[in-house]
């Protein structure tokens, strides 16, 4: 019997003369389900319609709902139903997925590679990981298993191979699973955990199991996911999983990991090292420095994420990283209030802590926030050259920004992407002049905030007086622009900042 | 005293295991001690080396020349740096390794897996130091990014 084979008589007889994976199977299961449905519905499950544009209004309706303030459990249980009685998430998991959409709420609003530890107390701003979240849930290929069974290794081997052999099925179900199941007291569930991990029972899914730990409000079994970080020793793989998923639990499973990491020095491995610069942003695609992370950055961050007073004395210092983790840390708690914050040391804090502000700012995956900051600091220290260096990518930050003399009153000109009407087309046109008549053919700071950043400018990217201008993000020539998430990864983004 | 320490010799066939002998200015106690002075004999002679700079390049035997051929790399060796090695830091570092399990240390065909427990060494006794690799993945775990 040939894999495939095998594979498909654990589905349903309809889809058992399929050949494929089991994600294949299951896709096909959904097929038919997914025909039957609207096209909004499609849409919001993430079905792509060929060469049409269909307008995702269940996502629009939930995002409206969020906004308002509406636990995403209460609008699945208003709005989603179909869902569970479409039979696209089984009946007995269905309050699973209720519990892990809430349980979202208290996790990092960005997905994706470029996300940050940042959180929101707007839930709007979850709409992307909560749909992510469903579309997870419905092409599931687990959730037919018992979870014990799942983690003791009771299913057909084939499924456990298949599962340690594919990358691109989903599995966030099962660390939502795991999470409930932990935070129920599922004493069971527990004890086939604590065998994988304290006893000798073998590991099964424990990529979804380090999750599902992290995502529980179980400080007991954060305290247990911690001595396996400590005893992982040369298994710098597990401890890089953990360390990279640390951020992405509940804030209580965080703190637990920063602490284990500070309180053992953990930060001399290197998987350790890029981890929390990956948490704090300072170690991007460009720029993979982990000398600028050491023990006295975990110890700031393990401090200021328990400690309000430590915040306040990290960002009334002229210390960059401290500077930037007093940010992060209120960041971590609420974006907005680090928004606020950013945008206080910008405008009226010293030159060292305003080009902080500048740096922490871009990472913030939120383009009008940055923009709206950079246009207020350009304004205020036109003066400052490298004050200029670090907010002008900002500015530019959802793309390319056009200056034309012509064209600044124009009917439809494309500065009115980025500025508001045209007498501040025509303030930010003026103070570009002003900027390339007082530098010279290039321009380099380095260091610029960090020791291994630099910012590199160039006279031509300026407008002369009667040439047109055109810059975009990829003529500023800099170090410390950083590749960012689209708009779409943040809807709506202007709304909470 | 004088101690054998088996490590793959420059110049030697890639898999090639010798015992060097390492001149130790005291009888150590604990491994800890033995580690903490054969860190310091290297970093003196990696700083002697750094020091001597291309005078320390001797003629190269026909047998070094093809040993050196077999791992891929004609070097001499010369340290062509000039910043000196810390030898405190270096046995900070070497003893924190051995509390990882970055190595494992063998006196005479027996592992030995405590710091500061007692150690009898006597002259021409053979010590063989394994470095281990670390796991950088795991089929346990499968790379994948979170959503």
């Amino acid at each position: 019997m040939s894999e495939h084979d095998e594979l498909s008589t654990l589905l349903p007889p309809s889809v058992a003369g399929y050949r494929g994976t089991l994600v294949h199977l299951r896709e096909k299961q959904l097929a038919p389900m997914l025909d039957a449905l609207t096209e909004e519905r499609q849409a919001f499950l993430g079905k792509w319609q060929h060469g049409r544009r269909v307008t995702d209004s269940e996502r629009a309706a939930f995002f409206q709902a969020l906004c308002q303030g509406m636990l995403p459990s209460a609008y699945a249980e208003k709005a989603l139903t179909w869902l569970r009685d479409g039979g696209f998430v089984p009946v007995e998991h269905w309050p699973v997925l209720l519990d892990a959409m809430d349980r979202v709420l208290e996790q990092p609003y960005a997905i994706g590679w470029e996300r940050r530890a940042y959180r929101s107390l707007d839930r709007a701003a979850y709409i992307d990981r909560l749909q992510w979240l469903v579309r997870e849930f419905v092409r599931d290929v687990l959730l037919p298993f018992d979870l014990v069974d799942l983690l003791t290794g009771h299913v057909p081997e084939t499924v456990t191979e298949f599962m340690s052999k594919t990358d691109l099925h989903p599995t966030t179900a099962l660390s939502a699973r795991i999470a409930c199941a932990l935070d129920r007291q599922d004493a069971v569930v527990e004890a086939a955990i604590r065998d994988m991990i304290d006893g000798d029972g073998k590991p099964f899914f424990m990529g979804e199991v380090i999750r599902g730990i992290l995502w529980s409000h179980r400080s007991d079994m954060h305290e247990m996911l911690g001595r396996l970080l400590v005893a992982a020793r040369l298994q710098e793989g597990l401890r890089q999983f953990i360390c990279e998923n640390a951020d992405m639990g509940s804030p209580a499973a965080f703190r637990a990991m920063a602490d284990v990491i500070a309180r053992n020095d953990l930060i001399r491995f290197s998987s350790v090292k890029r981890a929390v610069g990956v948490w704090l942003g300072l170690i991007t695609e460009e720029s993979a420095d982990l000398t600028r992370i050491s023990g006295k950055t975990i110890d700031l961050i393990a401090r200021c994420m328990r400690d309000e007073a430590a915040v306040k004395e990290c960002l009334s210092s002229e210390d960059s990283m401290q500077i930037h983790i007093g940010l992060w840390a209120i960041g971590v708690r609420d974006v907005r209030a680090a928004v606020e914050c950013a945008g206080q040391l910008a405008l009226h804090g010293s030159h060292h802590q305003r080009l902080t502000a500048g740096y922490f700012a871009a990472g913030l995956n939120l383009p009008a926030f940055e923009e709206a900051l950079a246009k207020k600091v350009l304004l205020a220290f036109p003066d400052e050259l490298d004050t200029v260096a670090v907010y002008l990518p900002r500015l530019m930050a959802s793309g390319a920004v056009t200056l034309h003399k012509a064209d600044l009153s124009s009917a439809e000109p494309a500065w009115r992407e980025t500025f508001a009407d045209e007498a501040e087309a025509r303030r930010f046109h003026a103070l570009f002049l002003s900027i390339r008549s007082r530098i010279s053919k290039k321009l380099v700071f380095a260091p610029c905030v960090f020791p291994c950043i630099r910012s590199r400018w160039k006279r031509a990217i300026f407008p002369s007086a009667s040439a047109s201008w055109h810059a975009g993000w990829m003529m500023i020539s800099s170090s410390m622009d950083r590749s960012r998430c689209s708009r779409n990864a943040m809807p709506d983004a202007g709304n909470f900042c | 005293m004088t101690i054998r320490v088996n490590i793959r010799q420059l110049g030697k066939k890639r898999c090639a295991v010798s015992a060097v002998p390492f001149e130790l200015p005291a009888q150590p106690a604990t491994l800890r001690e033995m580690i903490t002075m054969l860190v310091q004999g290297c970093v003196s002679a990696y700083n002697a080396r750094a020091r001597q700079g291309e005078g320390g390049i001797r003629p190269m035997t026909e047998e070094a020349l093809s040993g050196l051929e077999s791992i891929g790399k004609l070097a001499f060796g010369v340290n062509h740096g000039e910043k000196q090695a810390d030898a405190a830091q270096a046995v900070q570092l070497a003893l924190q390794g051995f509390e990882d399990g970055l190595y494992r240390v063998f006196h005479d065909g027996t592992e030995v897996t405590a710091l500061d427990a007692p150690l009898t060494l006597h002259g021409d006794d053979e010590l063989t130091l394994i470095r281990l690799t670390m796991l950088a993945g795991s089929t346990l775990l499968r790379e994948v990014p979170y959503v």
